[in-house]
């Protein structure tokens, strides 16, 4: 398929709170054809069947809970429970496999590779990526793709320069590359994983962390 | 993802996975160099770019002979340019297990897989460096993580993993980014080879129960190859249909 013959447009559903690193995704699709519908982590009935009308089926799912903007409030439960609720009321809905099947990329942090001073969010961290690949592995047979883009709290985030976590001579990991993370790499990123050609590629994680990521063990 | 003028060195280009990319890099505004150790299907190969509308220059190489690189980055230089891109294809498999496999093919499949991605990259990186720009995309393979038979590929594979590490480390800096896909199950003629049982057990494994194709390798070798994707380095992109995430050995 070559970038001329995509779909157009495209219905992307956007899980999320609402946060800088969302409002870069919705923008980028957007600037890329993609209709984008916003609900909420825990949508009802009602909102399911408002994002539909006029729309035959759901191209993508994006969840963004906020893993890079937060400070508090996060909790690992919380955080898969919610995606795996939203995808069981969304799957009926999906883009068919023989059509092209459906993408869902879920927004995680890099402090899933651990963090001291942020445990709760490590800890969702880590669960995202494995509710991801079992979802990778679910919904495979769908066509449905599931990846994580897993990335530094980006430039401009209440995450960064914050500091050295209480009681550790620990510095906050910084990009080896020049320039900072922005919520555009990471939605650049994202769009990725949804583009159409990406139909062979499923339960990956992709940090988008200018190379911060890389000399954790669990990073491959 | 446009790749307007920049220029792409791709080893092993003139079949398979690396003419795909090849082809996709042409497609998309970039001026290839079809680097292969068959000259004349390189040429070939650019040829029918040319036709197609797009900019592309054939040249033997073979990545193993230090000499031979460097005068493929040098003439490539001439021609089109210093190098933006660089994508290390080349590579072999020799499928045989440790009680059988040989020097001759151990050493081989280490050269060409491994010491290749080393003289490549070396040539590139001098000239990344210098212009504090640049794009390497390795190509290793899901067999990295180790199959029956595989010792040798799977070790050389691995040390691609291992190599697209450091490299991207040391190069961040410079703005230049390193990164590794490692494709599953691709229709190519020669997995077409296998007999239909054979096949049929391959895909049973495979979770999305299908074969990728060639353009799935070369449309995630252009997202790393983008010049405004900064901040995505050191990764290693399995390209598999979720094969990588069901390890399945007792199939053999």
């Amino acid at each position: 398929m070559t970038d001329s013959q995509q779909r157009h447009p495209r219905l992307a559903v956007l899980a999320s709170p609402g946060t800088a690193t969302a409002t870069a995704v919705a923008d980028k699709l957007r600037s890329g054809g993609w209709a984008v519908k916003t609900i909420g982590q825990d949508p009802d009935p009602g909102e399911i069947n408002a994002l539909l009308e006029g729309q035959e089926a759901i191209d993508a799912l994006i969840y963004e809970p906020g893993l890079l903007d937060a400070s508090d409030g996060i909790n690992a439960g919380g955080v898969v429970g919610s995606l795996l609720k939203v995808v069981e009321q969304l799957r009926p809905h999906f883009r068919a496999r023989g059509d092209g099947g459906a993408r869902i990329v879920a927004i995680s942090s890099r402090d899933g590779l651990g963090w001291p001073d942020r445990p709760h969010i490590a800890a969702a961290a880590g669960a995202l990526t494995a509710v991801c690949r079992s979802l990778a592995l679910q919904l495979g047979q769908d066509g449905a793709t599931v990846n994580v883009v897993a990335a530094l709290p980006p430039h401009g985030s209440i995450l960064r320069d914050a500091g050295r976590p209480a009681g550790t001579h620990l510095r906050e990991p910084e990009p080896l590359t020049p320039t900072p993370v922005t919520a555009e790499d990471i939605a650049s990123t994202s769009e990725f994983f949804l583009d159409a050609r990406s139909g062979y590629i499923t339960g990956q994680v992709l940090y988008c962390c200018g190379g911060a990521s890389l000399l954790s063990s669990l990073s491959v | 993802m446009r790749l307007n003028g920049k220029v792409a060195v791709i080893t092993g280009a003139a079949s398979g996975i690396g003419l795909a990319v090849a082809e996709d890099f042409a497609a998309n505004g970039a001026k290839v160099v079809i680097a292969d150790i068959a000259g004349d299907r390189a040429a070939e190969t650019a040829k029918r770019i040319t036709n197609n509308g797009g900019t592309a220059v054939g040249l033997a190489v073979d990545v193993t002979d230090r000499e031979a690189v460097e005068a493929l980055f040098k003439q490539t230089e001439v021609e089109l340019g210093p190098v933006d891109i660089l994508v290390n294809n080349a590579g072999i498999s020799i499928d045989r297990g440790v009680r059988r496999i040989t020097d001759e093919e151990w050493q081989r499949t280490i050269a060409i897989n491994q010491t290749g991605v080393f003289l490549c990259s070396q040539a590139a990186a001098t000239s990344m460096i210098s212009r504090r720009t640049g794009r390497i995309i390795n190509v290793s393979s899901r067999a990295w993580l180790g199959w029956f038979g595989q010792l040798a590929y799977s070790s050389s594979k691995g040390g691609v993993v291992s190599a697209t590490r450091s490299l991207a480390i040391e190069l961040a800096k410079y703005g230049i980014t390193v990164n590794c896909l490692a494709p599953g199950l691709i229709d190519t003629p020669l997995l077409r080879r296998e007999p239909q049982e054979v096949m049929d057990r391959l895909l049973r494994a495979q979770p999305m129960g299908s074969l990728g194709a060639a353009n799935d390798v070369a449309w995630a070798a252009r997202f790393f190859a983008d010049p405004a994707n900064n901040s995505v380095t050191g990764q290693v992109l399995y390209v598999c249909g979720g094969k990588s995430l069901y390890a399945q050995p007792s199939i053999n």
